[in-house]
């Protein structure tokens, strides 16, 4: 039988990553909400900053914390350059155009990152890696605390970008009516700009805390699109609290099932709900329904 | 004509001059041909994207082997006892979604998670060994679906894939055909004008469903051995989109192009003589095809079948 304080630490857990999760959700459902793309690519985008923020941690010494001052910006004009070059010549393609064309940036990505660091899993680790804050029954450690908090702090901060912000009303105004938005004047394409710049830089974010307790290889990026794709669904698509429910849900699913099924049949019932709910609630816990 | 005719003819001689690199680099351009269209029928004809086909092609491989494995019955029956079986479960798996009027984005989400699904039971499943996999050792050749030289391998490759393009020709020119492009172009429209579209995506989905089992089984017995994390990943259905979607959808002709020109490639250059398939080679040729992929997809949105074709 296992005991309540394994529940509770396993629970812990699944909260911390679920919030990381969240985060990356979020960036992946900002840029589906807002230009109507499914960005497979958006997994590869956390992986590709956890290798940033492994670098600059093996060459400079540079905390994955402080590593974000160069980490966040770079990865934001990332997001701006991959939006020009690529993703603003298909806004108007059918879906299948738009999974093909992410799929094929996952693919450069991920052999991008094979060629010059091999198919081996990579960690770091930094002062706080072990520790451990012992509360009451459950032993809270530093690193994944620290992740769960910044993740929270950045889905703070976007949500008052969204909504208190004049770019946070024109980013939901292009959202909710391209056409409509253009017509007051918004520059939809800017908007569409900064939206994917925006879901990338989260993308990052979320990759650069996970450095400290996670390893990284060139090919996490498929796992963290999965859960992505799930959690957006659940939250529903373009939803940003949405995502966070959702993300934090899926944390706890995966932690709990851990303690009593193997990981790989976790990962189905992950999958299981994911289709139910695309089946019987599509528009997944905060969407609205539509026709 | 003349001109397939006079390709036909190279492909059968083809062998005869190929060393055993070329010969297995086109054995597995033709496998993926073959696949391509199979997940073409769904996907080109009837506009059904399917991202979960590898569930169909993991179905097949563990059919044929597993019947052979426990009860000795030969691949050759074998594989068509996987399509049927696969063809079951994606005509179930169709008549299950499709009641729920999941389209484009959703549909394909859920297929995606139908074959995640399939994994990680498959991960799970002692009866077909888990994830270990099963390897395959043969009693009889050739009446078990095994050969001793390389040659015969490529013989049943081509003959699956010139099926594969006749198929693909005859649906065209048919009644079903014309209904699957109903469904493709307007699906509110074709249902408006009386168009069963439940029934006719759900054959779609069948059909490729089962001639995708064909290509697992042709796997297995070319390689050997299987295991969920070969024939129940991404990587087939990868490869099926790839050449589909670059060589252009919806045509006989696309994904049979698309397929050679990134699998034959791809082996092509792993064994080159004075590259040695030097790692660094094979992960650049990836990134290569990448960049093709995205950009025949923005500029020939059609394929590359449309190349020199006049615009409307």
């Amino acid at each position: 039988m296992i005991g309540l304080d394994v529940i509770l630490q396993a629970g812990l857990s699944g909260l911390f990553m679920g919030s990381v999760y969240a985060l990356i959700a979020i960036g992946f459902t900002l840029v589906f909400g807002v230009t109507n793309i499914v960005n497979f690519a958006h997994g590869n985008f956390v992986m590709a900053a956890m290798f940033v923020t492994y670098l600059l941690f093996k060459t400079a010494h540079v905390d994955p914390y402080l590593g974000l001052v160069v980490v966040l910006p770079l990865f934001f004009g990332f997001g701006a350059l991959v939006y020009a070059l690529v993703i603003r010549r298909i806004v108007d393609a059918p879906h299948s155009a738009h999974m093909m064309v992410t799929l094929g940036l996952l693919i450069f990505l991920e052999n991008l990152a094979n060629l010059f660091f091999g198919g081996d899993l990579r960690g770091i680790t930094t002062v706080y890696t072990t520790s451990s804050l012992v509360v009451g029954a459950v032993s809270v450690p530093i690193a994944r605390l620290g992740a769960a908090a910044v993740s929270l702090a950045a889905v703070v901060a976007l949500a008052l970008v969204l909504h208190r912000t004049s770019l946070g009303k024109a980013i939901r105004a292009a959202a909710n009516n391209p056409e409509g938005a253009a017509l007051v004047g918004i520059d939809v394409g800017r908007v569409y700009r900064i939206a994917f710049s925006l879901g990338t830089a989260a993308a990052a974010l979320a990759g650069a805390v996970v450095m400290p307790f996670s390893l990284v290889s060139p090919f996490v990026g498929g796992e963290f699109i999965l859960k992505a794709f799930v959690i957006a669904v659940l939250g529903g698509l373009g939803s940003v609290a949405g995502a966070l429910i959702g993300g934090l849900l899926i944390g706890l699913v995966e932690a709990l099932s851990s303690l009593y099924i193997s990981a790989s049949l976790g990962n189905a019932i992950v999958f299981a709900i994911l289709i139910a709910v695309l089946l019987y609630r599509p528009w997944g816990i905060l969407g609205q329904a539509r026709v | 004509m003349t001109l397939a005719v006079a390709i036909l003819a190279l492909a059968l001689v083809l062998p005869v001059a190929a060393g055993p690199h070329l010969l297995t680099a086109t054995i597995v351009a033709l496998h993926a041909a073959f696949m391509a269209l199979a997940w073409n029928l769904a996907a080109g004809y009837a506009g059904q994207f399917s991202l979960g086909h590898s569930l169909f092609y993991g179905i097949g491989a563990y059919a044929s082997t597993v019947l052979y494995v426990r009860l000795g019955l030969t691949p050759w029956a074998g594989m068509f006892v996987g399509a049927l079986l696969a063809g079951v479960v994606g005509t179930l798996l169709a008549l299950g979604v499709y009641r729920y009027k999941v389209h484009g984005i959703f549909f394909a989400l859920v297929t995606l998670g139908a074959a995640e699904v399939a994994k990680g039971i498959a991960d799970n499943w002692a009866f077909i060994k888990g994830p270990v996999g099963i390897l395959l050792t043969m009693q009889h050749a050739p009446r078990d679906f095994f050969f001793l030289r390389r040659e015969p391998y490529y013989y049943v490759a081509l003959a699956m894939l010139v099926v594969m393009i006749l198929v693909s020709l005859a649906l065209e020119r048919s009644r079903l055909g014309q209904f699957f492009l109903a469904v493709r172009e307007d699906e509110q429209a074709a249902e408006a004008s009386g168009v069963d579209t439940y029934r006719y995506k759900t054959v779609a989905i069948g059909l490729s469903a089962a001639l995708t089992a064909f290509a697992g089984s042709f796997y297995a017995q070319f390689y050997l051995y299987i295991s969920p994390d070969t024939v129940l990943v991404f990587e087939p259905q990868l490869t099926m989109m790839l050449g589909t979607m670059v060589g252009g959808a919806g045509t006989a002709l696309g994904p049979v192009i698309g397929s050679i020109l990134f699998s034959g490639l791809g082996e092509a250059l792993r064994n080159l003589p004075f590259l040695e398939g030097t790692r660094q080679v094979v992960i650049g040729s990836k990134m290569v095809y990448a960049v093709l992929l995205i950009v025949v997809l923005i500029y020939l949105p059609g394929g590359l079948v449309t190349l020199g074709q006049k615009r409307a």
